[in-house]
């Protein structure tokens, strides 16, 4: 039981780290940058402080896309962001 | 090699469309808002049937602002325009993602039946027109709830 839980322990951190694809991520953004540029990811710009909060944010605006974002599209996004601006743990 | 210097220059080019976009749009919001509300691009029944309607109606128009204008830079304000709303020779908005003219202002369920309406609308022209519908209906909203959009976008303005 205990090393069950050590298990879920360690791979705890595993399953919030953005699974997508950067790439593809990269291309997705492209829909993004027909409304803004990529300044308001940075300081001072920036309001997200989590990638808790940049899924939960990149959810939201997928939701506002026809068609809207899929889940592993969001993730690839993310992964993206994250990748190249946000840089959470 | 040869792809490699042929993959840069479609790059240049796509970098050089988009900043002579971002030019149009600034010379168009600075100079052309003065008049005129951006919707008057969105008529169902335009004049505007090709590329040179809209350089001859933006040559046309250019001359009321009292700014003279040099030939780059009405060709940007063309490119502006048709980007953003005609898409005269450019594929339909529909064939890419779109993003939902005033969706901060809808909920999940008007969001979705905005994309149903949409999907099974028939032919470029009736998307067109559902698109006009919403975005008037979105800019009452907009009135109503005291919020100003941003065009061409129709994203909230903060």
């Amino acid at each position: 039981m205990r090393r069950a839980a050590a298990f879920v322990l360690v791979l705890w951190p595993l399953a919030a780290w953005p699974a997508g694809d950067a790439v593809k991520g990269e291309t997705l953004h492209q829909s993004c940058l027909q409304c803004h540029g990529t300044e308001v990811y940075l300081p001072p710009k920036r309001k997200i402080g989590s990638l808790a909060a940049l899924r939960r944010e990149t959810a939201r605006w997928g939701d506002y896309y026809n068609p809207k974002l899929t889940k592993s599209e969001i993730e690839d996004l993310v992964a993206y962001l994250n990748r190249d601006f946000y840089r959470f743990p | 090699m040869r792809l490699a210097s042929a993959l840069t220059m479609a790059l240049l080019a796509s970098v050089a469309a988009a900043q002579e976009g971002e030019r149009g749009r600034m010379l168009y919001e600075t100079h052309c808002g003065g008049c005129h509300y951006e919707r008057v691009h969105d008529r169902l029944r335009s004049d505007i049937k090709d590329l040179a309607d809209l350089r001859d109606a933006v040559a046309k128009w250019a001359p009321q602002t009292k700014r003279s204008f040099t030939p780059d830079e009405l060709e940007a304000i063309v490119e502006y325009l048709n980007a953003s709303h005609y898409r005269l020779g450019l594929p339909p908005r529909g064939a890419q993602r779109e993003l939902i003219y005033g969706a901060q202002l809808m909920s999940v369920k008007e969001r979705e039946a905005y994309r149903q309406r949409m999907a099974a609308a028939k032919g470029a022209q009736a998307q067109h027109k559902l698109r006009v519908e919403h975005r008037e209906r979105m800019r009452q909203r907009a009135r109503q709830r005291g919020v100003e959009l941003t065009e061409p976008s129709g994203v909230v303005r903060q």
